[in-house]
Parts: structure tokens; C-alpha cells; sequence
């Protein structure tokens, strides 16, 4: 994917959780963004607290990139098992990312706890900068009478590694100083004591392996970007549209978008309840609509399976809400609790008993999931529904430089509203429209009865059958009324050529790894495309994915599940065939290579199903199995001593 | 303002269809009452109720009404409350409801303290469904709708909302409705989680509490089962809300009181009551702008993202 004029860089920082991986990335994706670098990141952790293996994928480019990329030119390993793998355990689990670093790559590693790793590199042309951390941490301390302490604050290895990386990479040391005072802005002791640690490892390490130096490319110079990941950009998205309600019960990966509204809430009033179940979540939220307030909850998978009944509430009772935030993450039950899937988009557009008008929506980039989440209050409104939004892992977690979104053109519309004239005020009348105006507890006049049981105009309680068939019509309208209303192209969009012969049709995160693979692959890339990225999942705008696929002779389906479950829902609403489906279900995102490799594949040999994992195209029914043995064979090959080269995955040849 | 009476809060053009006899009616009437008494306007109350026949008394009573879900009283009227925190809420559950079914909401409505009230009735049954055991029926006891006796112990409602955390317990009775509107009307007062457990009998199913056992004519003394706190010397109010003894003392002797109900002795009235920070109190200090102005008349929608960008840079 490499032109003469694009460049791009991928540093992976691994190491145990707790030891400052996540830290330590989000300093370097900043200080990127700052140096006006386009920056793609993304993050892969355990459910765990401290220990296990946990690593951080950060791209720079000096043009604008939407995934990541298999291959790294920079890998900062705080751990042993970061360069080779889990193989201590009985039940090994992944290889490291030594075999990953490309040729001519850097690897830097602590030579204090890997002490054989020239040997086990050696077939590798890749360059190693291993030195013992923590001597250098200990000399940097000694600059300010801390010498010999390093074991007390071997917290900061990260910080030794992260300095010398920089050094490396020729950063200005000025400007790698001021990435660890922002982050550590509320710790200013921490701050200055990482800032001695980083710059003496920059220093060290130019003295120590001039040879090694390979200053980063020149930037593209970009200026004012921010760095964002995607639950801050629903957090935005909130707070611009006036949200004055959120509730959520903990869970991974949705926690983090409630945190940052809470952590703003003197700026911005919100009420943030943590509440005792999801269950509560939903209802909180759905009356808290009710009661005059835009309000949302936020989940992943576990905690939404307990929500369809408020949903069907909030549907029967036509509230203006509530947005309900769905983060998916690896299923079935708790699942792969950290890990990133799109298996919950059936769930979602079949959440609840019986048929009730709502919204799904399924954002696929950071500017979606602010542009769309705002829009989606503002549906929720006009048309007295609630909403689910899907957004995934991958995007909710990863850090991502963005130009400052543009909230000139946004306006609110809270919909019709109840006012004092109106005579005999009844919540649900029967006027043509399917939205009727809607009082708010408090109003003088206003007052209105509403019931989860079917109800007449006037929200008592009936079974009648002409209210009941009445009744269903008012409310089912609304769905064909908000396909016409909200504008077409921002449920289905159409990217590259739209008359070409094959089309691409997918939809949440997948949308950056196609997009640079119509814009960049080049020669590399398979066929000419068209790529249709489906955002309203519910109501299904089937005429619109009709009209985008028309003239299409091969249609592949990309998705991150088992079933193809966009696959399904496109020829029931369109009756046209889906041609191959190419699927990922490990709980890992597609990167930009992976996602060549099944378009390829899909182009070159069509077929029902093909799936892709750990880089390559997989026989589902051998390869898991296949992988399983080769990494316990690896362990056998070497009982009760490290591996002595580096373990190499299936599939990988060097 | 208006000098409400208790007819306007009946709604208009509705038929109550809860059997003849049914407890509901005088718990209904409490409500209203208590409302009238305070001279509550109609408009700035919501009454937010369950599913089963409690949760139909919204519909009768003129007042914004949410008839919510089974079991979610709680959510529902927390949800209103913290949207307008002006509004007079009233949550009304069934025993099933809001011991069974909506227990962990139970739980956690005391503990949030937020300034509602909360009036269960309390039938040990589950009447909708043609009567079930609910969780306050006693272990081996069977009314004449229960195939078998029910296989659980009882939940004590009012020793579960003192562990809990509700600021104000009460017990009431149904067929004494003015007793019943008086604790009411002291739970809406009370700035807090406010519960009042009404027994309640169903003529149409439960044919072991009925008016005649709690009235004790089954008894060979014809002593009455109920009795009143107020006609004793108990004061189950604690003065001092940072007397740590004086807390634990009060609510021991309420957890005595509302075990009686093994004794065959059930008292009605204030079991515990304690003026500590409510929910909204602990908001406005985070967020003194709502102090003045409930959340849903706040303008948000002209926030400024400028600030959280830089922030973000």
C-alpha cells in the first residue's frame, strides 16, 4: 500500500496490562496528531486487570488513513511475551508480534528480562535495540537524587521505552516532553519525573545506537486536528445535541462514553446515573424522554439483552426516545468481553415482543458517529421513537486524528409539541399525522394517561379492535415516514464507482479498511468497486440498497460475524442475492491487508463464505483447530525452557 | 392557586374496572385525598405505576399518568423525577411488582433516596393473573386461587426498605382511607424515598387476609390484628440525622415493629423516618445550575464544543 509519495508508519507498544501500554500510546498518538501526522490507532486488551498481554497499534501517515495495517516498523516491548509470545502457559494462546516487524524494522526491548533475543532475532533483518531499562531509569533518577531507586519506580519503564522510541525516530525532544506534561496535566510531581526518565532514555539511545536512528517522515504539516476516540465522539455528539440524560450500568467496551460525560458535567449538565441493571438503564432513560429531557443509555451486548422491554415501551407510548448507545463486542453471553464483532445488529432490529416503530442505526467512521448520533436525537423527536445505535470495539476504543467537527450547520428539531389552544387535548388522537403533539409533565392543559397496554386517543386502556387496527397504523407509519424523511443518502452511501460490476456492500468499521482499499491499493487492488456502506438498518431502506446495487453482477457482503447478518437482512428487503460473504468472527478487526485479502479472494475465487483470520483467508472448520496445535507443538518443541526463535504463526513465512 | 378538592382528581370518562370490594378503591381514594390535602396541582403530579390491577389506578386519577411496565416503577419514576424535578411523582405497584419482580429496582430506590413516593399494594397475591402467590405470602399458606401452597418464606416489606435505605416507611391499610391519605400525604412531604405498604385485601382471590382477619373477628378475643402506631408512644423519627446511635436505635426498634407481623400484630404508620441528603440535593450541589431550573427547562441546546475539542487537540 506504499506509493513514492505515501508514507506510513506502524508502531505497536505492547506489554502486560497496567504497565502504561495504553498510556504510553495515547501520548505517541497525540504527539503525532500534534506533529500534524494523520493517526490511526486501535487498541487490543484482555479482561483482565494487571498482567495479561495487551498492545496498542499506532499508524502515522502523511495521508489520510481509516485502519490499520498487519505489518510494523516500530515494535516497544515492555514484556517478553510481547516479542514472542504466551508459550510459559499450558494453553498458549497468540505468537508475539516479533514475527510482525517487517524487514528492516525496529524492535526495542528491555535487555534486562530478554537476554536471548539476539539469537532468536537473528534470521530477522530487523534492527534490535535492547538495552536494560532499568540502568537507564536509574541513571535518569540519579540527575535528581533519586539514583538507585528504579525498582521502586519501575512504573515508568513505559517511559524509558517511549523516550527512547522517540529518540529513534528523531521526534523533537521538546515536543515529546510536552506530550508527557498534558497527559500527566493534573500530576505535575509524575510529570516531571517521566519527563527526566523520557528524555534521558532519548538521549541514551542516540548515543548508544547512532546506527539505529531513522527519523519518522516528514509530516503533511496538518494543524488544530484532535485526537478522538470513537466513545468520545458519541459523547460530543450528545452533549451538542442537549442530551440532559444518561444512564448506564457498567460494561466493556460502553463505560468509557459515559465516563467522559461525567467528567464534563459541571461544563455540560447532564444527569449521569449509574443505575442497578441495564434493565433500569432503558426505563430510567425512556421516562426521563417522557419527562421533558433528551436522554440516552449506553451498553454493550450484555446489558442491551436486557433492554427490548423498554424499548417496546418507549415505542407503544411514543417517547422522544430514548437513544439507545449499543457498543457490540465479541458474543454469544459474555463472550470475548474486550474484543470487537458486529454480532449484534439481528438483536438489535428484533429487540421486543411484537411490532413497534424504532430506529437502528449503525455508524461506520468517527465523523459518523458524531454527525449520526446527533441526527438520531433529533429522529427520536420528530418521530416519537426510541433508536439503537450500533457502533463496535474497534472504533469506540481506538484513538483517531480528525479535524475538528463542524457544528455550524446542526440544528435541533424537538418535534411537535402540545401547546395551551389546543382544545381537549388527547396525547394520541387520530389526525392523519402518525405524530401527534406531545405534552410534558408539568404543562398546564397538557395532561395525558399512557399505558404499555394498547390504548385509545386519550391513552386509557382498550382492546377494541378498531383502535387496536388504528392504533397500529399510526404508529407503524412512522416508519415509512422516516425513511422519507430522513435524507437517503445518509442511510445508504455509495462510494467509487458506482456503475462498476462488483459492488461491496457493508457496514460499521469496516467502512475505513474498503475505503483505503478503493483509494490507495493501486495496482494491488483487485477490480474496480463500487461500495455501498448501509447505515439505517431499521426501518430498512430497502428501495435505496435496490437503487445502489442495481447493475451489480457480483455482490459481496463484508461483515465481522458468523451469519452474515446484513447479508440476511438485504435480500429479504431487496430480494437480490448476496454473492459471497466475507467474514471475520475472532474477535479481531479487519486490517487494511486482511480486508485485500478477502476482496481479493472474493473477486478472484466467489463464494458462499469466506473467512479471514489472523492475516490470511481460513478453512473455518480446520484452521482454528490447526492453529491450536501448532502453537502447542511450538511449546512441546522446547519443554520447560523459553522458545529459542521466534515462533511463526501458520501461514507465515519469512 | 385553586383549592383542590378530591373530585379533581378523578379523571373523567373512565370506568374503573377493578372487581366490586376491591381494596384498590380505598388506596385510590387515599391518593386523591392525599393530593386535595396538599393542594397539589393536578398538572405538576405524575403518577407512574406497574402492570396488574395497582397499576391501572394511574388511569383514574386526572394527573399525568405513565402505566409502565411490570415491575419498573422505580426506573420509570426516577427517570421523571431527575427530568423535572419539580413534578409531584408518585410510583404504585403491586406486592409482585415492586418485592418481586422489580425487587433489585426496590432496593436501589432506597438507596438513591431521591424524593418520591412509592405506595405498593400489598395483597399477597398476584390478582391479574387470577392469584398466584406474591412474594408476601407466608411459606405453607394457600388461598382458594393457589393450586398449592406457597413454597417461600414471606418478604417483611417495610424491614426491607429500612436495609435498604428509604428515608420514610410507612404501612397502611386499605379500607382505612383517611389513615392511609394521611400517610400519604406525609410520604409526598417528606423530602426522600418515601414508602407506603398498603395491605390491601382482594376479595376475588385471597380469602385469608380479608377484612374480617385484619378486623380479628377470627380471633377468639376478636382482638383486631391492626393496630396504630400513633395510638402508642413509639416515634419512629430520627431527630438527629448525625447521631449515628440515634439512627441504628430508630431502626432497630422499626426492624421490631416490622416483625410483629410474625406475632400476628400489624401496625400501621410511620415505621422510620430520617431527613438526609436527597438524590436531587446531592445533583444540585454538583450542578448548581438545576438547582433553580429542572433539567428539562435548562437550554442545552446551544452548547459550545469548542472548549472539549481543545481539550482533545
Amino acid at each position: 500500500m506504499h506509493s513514492e509519495n505515501r508514507q506510513d508508519f506502524a508502531c505497536v507498544i505492547g506489554g502486560p496490562q497496567g504497565s502504561g501500554v495504553n498510556s504510553t500510546a495515547e501520548l505517541y498518538a497525540k504527539l503525532l496528531t500534534r506533529l500534524g501526522y494523520y493517526v490511526y490507532s486501535n487498541v487490543e486488551y484482555h479482561s483482565n486487570i494487571k498482567g495479561k498481554h495487551s498492545y496498542f497499534r499506532v499508524r502515522a501517515a502523511n495521508y489520510p488513513v481509516r485502519s490499520h495495517t498487519e505489518d510494523i516498523d516500530l515494535l516497544i516491548a515492555l514484556d517478553e511475551e510481547t516479542l514472542f509470545g504466551d508459550f510459559y502457559k499450558n494453553y498458549p494462546s497468540h505468537w508475539g508480534h516479533a514475527h510482525q516487524v517487517r524487514s528492516g524494522g525496529t524492535i526495542i526491548y528491555d535487555s534486562d528480562e530478554i537476554t536471548d533475543a539476539d539469537s532468536r532475532l537473528e534470521a530477522f533483518e530487523v534492527q534490535q535495540v535492547g538495552f536494560p531499562f532499568l540502568e537507564v531509569l536509574n541513571e535518569a533518577l540519579s540527575t535528581i537524587g533519586k539514583g538507585g531507586e528504579g525498582k521502586k519506580y519501575n512504573i515508568m519503564n513505559n517511559t524509558v521505552a517511549y523516550g527512547a522510541g522517540m529518540g529513534l525516530l528523531q521526534i523533537d525532544p521538546d515536543q515529546v516532553e510536552q506530550s508527557i506534561r498534558d497527559g500527566f496535566r493534573k500530576k505535575q510531581k509524575v510529570a516531571d519525573m517521566n519527563v527526566v526518565a523520557a528524555r534521558h532514555a532519548y538521549n541514551y539511545i542516540r548515543e548508544e545506537f547512532p546506527e539505529h536512528i531513522r527519523p519518522l517522515f516528514a509530516s503533511p504539516g496538518l494543524e488544530h486536528r484532535i485526537m478522538i476516540k470513537g466513545s468520545q465522539a458519541v459523547g460530543l455528539a450528545k452533549i451538542k445535541a442537549g442530551c440532559g440524560f444518561q444512564s448506564y450500568y457498567p460494561i466493556t467496551p460502553a463505560t468509557d462514553e459515559s465516563t467522559y460525560l461525567e467528567e464534563h458535567q459541571d461544563q455540560y449538565p447532564m444527569i449521569i446515573m449509574q443505575t442497578e441493571d441495564e434493565v433500569s438503564s432503558v426505563n430510567m432513560a425512556a421516562s426521563a424522554a417522557h419527562g421533558g429531557i433528551r436522554a440516552s443509555t449506553s451498553t454493550s451486548g450484555p446489558g442491551f439483552a436486557l433492554m427490548p422491554e423498554g424499548l417496546g415501551y418507549a415505542a407503544i407510548t411514543e417517547a422522544p426516545g430514548p437513544v439507545v448507545c449499543l457498543y457490540q463486542r465479541g458474543g454469544p453471553s459474555t463472550g470475548i468481553p474486550t474484543r470487537t464483532e458486529q454480532g449484534d445488529l439481528r438483536m438489535a432490529i428484533h429487540a421486543g415482543q411484537g411490532d413497534f416503530p424504532m430506529i437502528v442505526f449503525a455508524p461506520g467512521d468517527m465523523e459518523e458517529y458524531f454527525y449520526g448520533t446527533y441526527d438520531i436525537f433529533n429522529l427520536c423527536d420528530q418521530f416519537q421513537v426510541p433508536a439503537v445505535i450500533l457502533y463496535d470495539k474497534y472504533l469506540a476504543s481506538g484513538f483517531i486524528s480528525s479535524e475538528r467537527f463542524d457544528t455550524s450547520e446542526m440544528t435541533i428539531d424537538r418535534g411537535s409539541r402540545y401547546s395551551l389552544e389546543a382544545p381537549q387535548y388527547m396525547r394520541y388522537r387520530f389526525d392523519g399525522s402518525p405524530v401527534s403533539p406531545r405534552a410534558i409533565p408539568g404543562e398546564e392543559g397538557g395532561i395525558f394517561w399512557t399505558s404499555s397496554d394498547e390504548h385509545q386517543p386519550d391513552g386509557h386502556i382498550t382492546e377494541g379492535v378498531g383502535n387496536r387496527m388504528a392504533m397500529m397504523h399510526k404508529r407503524m407509519s412512522k416508519l415509512s415516514m422516516i425513511l422519507e424523511k430522513y435524507p437517503t443518502e445518509k442511510q445508504v452511501a455509495v462510494y467509487g464507482d458506482p456503475e462498476a460490476d462488483v459492488a461491496v456492500v457493508s457496514w460499521g468499521s469496516n467502512k475505513g479498511a474498503i475505503l483505503d482499499i478503493l483509494d490507495y491499493a493501486d495496482e494491488q487492488q483487485p477490480a474496480p468497486f463500487r461500495f455501498v456502506q448501509i447505515r439505517l438498518m431499521h426501518p430498512f431502506p430497502g428501495e435505496a440498497v435496490t437503487a445502489a446495487l442495481e447493475g451489480a453482477e457480483t455482490i459481496i457482503c463484508v461483515e465481522q460475524n458468523w451469519s452474515a447478518q446484513l447479508a440476511g437482512l438485504v435480500q429479504e428487503h431487496t430480494c437480490i442475492p448476496i454473492d459471497v460473504r466475507v467474514l471475520k468472527f475472532d474477535g479481531r478487526p479487519f486490517s487494511c491487508d486482511e480486508m485485500l485479502l478477502g476482496l481479493r479472494e472474493a473477486f478472484e475465487r466467489p463464494r458462499k463464505r469466506i473467512v479471514i483470520s489472523n492475516n490470511g483467508i481460513r478453512d473455518e472448520e480446520t484452521w482454528g483447530r490447526e492453529e491450536i496445535e501448532q502453537l502447542q507443538q511450538e511449546k512441546a518443541r522446547r519443554p520447560r525452557q523459553k522458545p529459542t526463535s521466534v515462533p511463526l504463526p501458520p501461514g507465515y513465512n519469512r | 392557586m385553586p383549592d383542590y378538592k378530591l373530585k379533581d382528581f378523578k379523571a373523567d370518562n373512565i370506568h374503573s374496572d377493578w372487581c366490586p370490594g376491591c381494596g384498590d378503591f380505598g388506596i385510590l381514594s387515599s391518593i386523591q385525598m392525599a393530593l386535595a390535602n396538599l393542594n397539589i396541582n393536578p398538572h405538576e403530579t405524575a403518577i407512574v405505576s406497574g402492570i396488574g390491577c395497582s397499576g391501572k389506578t394511574t388511569h383514574y386519577i386526572n394527573a399525568y399518568g405513565f402505566h409502565t411496565l411490570h415491575g419498573r416503577v422505580v426506573p420509570h419514576a426516577t427517570g421523571m423525577k431527575l427530568a423535572n424535578h419539580e413534578l409531584t411523582v408518585i410510583g404504585i405497584g403491586g406486592d409482585g411488582d415492586g418485592y418481586g419482580i422489580g425487587a433489585g429496582h426496590f432496593v436501589a430506590g432506597g438507596r438513591r433516596n431521591l424524593n418520591f413516593t412509592y405506595v405498593i399494594f400489598n395483597n399477597d397475591i398476584y390478582a391479574l393473573t387470577k392469584g398466584q402467590a406474591s412474594p408476601t405470602i407466608g411459606k405453607g399458606k394457600q388461598t382458594k386461587s393457589m393450586p398449592e401452597p406457597s413454597m417461600y418464606e414471606p418478604i417483611n416489606p417495610v424491614a426491607l426498605a429500612l436495609a435498604a435505605g428509604y428515608s420514610f416507611i410507612a404501612r397502611g391499610y386499605a379500607l382505612d382511607v383517611k389513615y392511609t391519605a394521611s400517610l400519604i400525604e406525609q410520604a409526598i412531604q417528606h423530602p426522600g424515598s418515601a414508602l407506603v405498604d398498603v395491605h390491601q385485601t382482594c376479595p376475588a382471590f385471597n380469602n385469608l387476609h380479608t377484612k374480617s382477619w385484619y378486623e380479628g373477628l377470627d380471633r377468639p378475643e376478636r382482638q383486631p390484628r391492626l393496630y396504630k402506631l400513633d395510638a402508642t408512644d413509639y416515634d419512629g423519627t430520627v431527630q438527629n440525622a448525625d447521631d449515628k446511635d440515634e439512627i441504628i436505635w430508630k431502626k432497630r426498634t422499626a426492624m421490631e415493629k416490622a416483625y410483629e407481623i410474625e406475632n400476628d400484630r400489624l401496625p400501621t404508620g410511620v415505621f422510620y423516618q430520617i431527613r438526609t441528603e436527597t438524590l436531587e440535593e446531592y445533583l444540585w450541589e454538583k450542578m448548581p445550575a438545576l438547582a433553580s431550573k429542572p433539567m428539562a427547562e435548562q437550554n442545552v441546546y446551544q452548547r459550545d464544543l469548542e472548549p472539549l475539542f481543545r481539550e482533545l487537540e
